[in-house]
């Protein structure tokens, strides 16, 4: 099908001029990479009367990764994040995740945070930025910049004047290592399920932090936390994989859908958390 | 709402006066004339079909508005070849037979343009399976995609063999 009609399109330069338009525009919607948002359009599940094309917000298009904290700006492409080295080396599992979305065209389209923000429970982005401890940075007309945690954050929660300008998480102390597994009914789908694995090595390579979420389970991401208590103390390359991937796919709760059975869920949930942590390891290696 | 658009296609300016709801593949078929790149999917951005290079990036020209790419640089297939030279990608598809029916190529033409050209650029010979995944969003019912695999793998030894300047003059975008 095709998109309604549009009456208002805006390609604002700043952000500052981004939330103007949105106080004057309060139903309008934002466009960024728009590869979940023009499909909802033409099959009409969305009518953009006045469109927000955020393309031009030059401000928002850089990766910085500094000392305590890397940013991901709100128009940074899935595959700009893939070539960026330094966010490879601090979050391998966003790097990951973001590689695992869509095909070529999409990565060269769509954004990071235009995924949080869109919020479908199989997006790969989210159970990713989870893992990381991620957040979103929300920045309004008439209030500073606040931040929200990617596990409490739902895009329609945003207030009328406000917008998500980046993903942001702190580097910790210690050597990072994870990766992002995602099961879908062919590859480069919609998850089915996904596990994201993020690590911090501490001396002698002892896992000092661990988190593991599972994606592509409904209501949405969830940390699976006996699973990632496991791996507390052990030392990186002696934990049991087969241990952890057990011990979630018993603490996560499963559904029934279109796509899959709990059941079978509950065998991705295993093996997607066996791979990723494999994948942690072969990641690793080289650095 | 209508708004003038104006696009560089294959180096030359398009303009039309369209609806702000017209989405790129419709202006570049409909208005441009330029019916290289085609419509399979009926605008869903599965088929691939209607991917074109915009400022040297590939793009499902179904997944962007008109508007979006006002003042902007596109590549589609008619302006792949130079100077009555086919390019490699063509030439390639040509010797291993990597169509059927056709309907697919100009996507896959697009497609492969944006990922030989990057392939090349980091001196990176790339697998079978590499391959395949890089043209996951394009899809073929007739081929089985073995020869247009055969196909990438000339091009970019192809392009290997070549100069920086004989290979820069395939990509101008």
């Amino acid at each position: 099908m095709y998109p309604k009609p549009i009456e208002r399109y805006f390609a604002p330069s700043s952000v500052a001029e981004t939330l103007a338009l949105r106080a004057s525009y309060p139903q309008a919607v934002f466009l960024a990479g728009g590869q979940s948002l023009l499909p909802l359009m033409k099959a009409r599940r969305i009518a953009a009367q006045t469109l927000i094309d955020i393309n031009g917000l030059r401000e928002l298009t850089d990766i910085e990764v500094g000392t305590d904290v890397a940013r991901v700006g709100a128009l940074v492409r899935y595959r700009d994040a893939v070539e960026h080295p330094g966010l490879r080396m601090q979050a391998n599992v966003l790097v990951d995740a973001a590689l695992s979305v869509g095909d070529l065209q999409v990565r060269n389209r769509g954004t990071l945070v235009g995924s949080l923000c869109f919020g479908d429970l199989t997006g790969d982005i989210a159970p990713a930025a989870m893992a990381l401890g991620a957040h979103v940075r929300i920045m309004s007309s008439t209030q500073g910049p606040r931040l929200v945690p990617v596990s409490s954050f739902k895009g329609e929660g945003l207030r009328r004047d406000e917008i998500v300008t980046h993903l942001e998480f702190r580097i910790t102390q210690g050597r990072p290592a994870g990766a992002y597994i995602k099961y879908g009914r062919v590859a480069q789908d919609r998850a089915i399920v996904s596990a994201a694995v993020h690590l911090v090595l501490g001396a002698s390579n002892c896992i000092e932090q661990a988190a593991i979420v599972i994606g592509g389970v409904a209501p949405g991401p969830m940390f699976a936390r006996s699973a990632s208590q496991e791996l507390i103390g052990r030392v990186f390359g002696t934990e049991t994989h087969s241990a952890v991937a057990a011990a979630a796919s018993v603490e996560i709760v499963t559904q029934d859908d279109a796509m899959a059975s709990a059941i079978y869920r509950k065998q991705l949930i295993f093996l997607a958390v066996q791979r990723a942590l494999q994948r942690s390891h072969v990641t690793r290696g080289g650095v | 709402m209508k708004q003038d658009v104006a696009i560089n296609l294959n180096g030359e300016i398009y303009t039309g006066r369209v609806e702000l709801r017209t989405v790129l593949v419709d202006f570049i078929r409909e208005v441009a004339g330029l019916t290289g790149i085609h419509v399979g999917c009926g605008f869903e951005g599965r088929c691939g079909s209607c991917t074109v290079i915009l400022e040297g990036v590939a793009v499902k020209s179904c997944l962007m508005l008109a508007i979006q790419a006002d003042g902007a640089k596109v590549l589609t297939p008619e302006g792949l070849a130079r100077g009555g030279e086919l390019h490699p990608l063509q030439t390639a598809f040509r010797d291993h037979h990597g169509l059927q029916c056709g309907f697919c190529t100009p996507g896959f033409l697009m497609t492969l343009y944006d990922y030989v050209k990057d392939i090349v650029a980091r001196g990176e010979v790339p697998d079978e399976v590499q391959i395949r995944q890089a043209m996951a969003g394009v899809l073929c019912r007739c081929t089985g995609y073995v020869n247009i695999v055969a196909a990438v793998r000339q091009t970019i030894d192809r392009l290997n063999a070549m100069t920086p300047a004989e290979r820069q003059k395939w990509f101008p975008l």
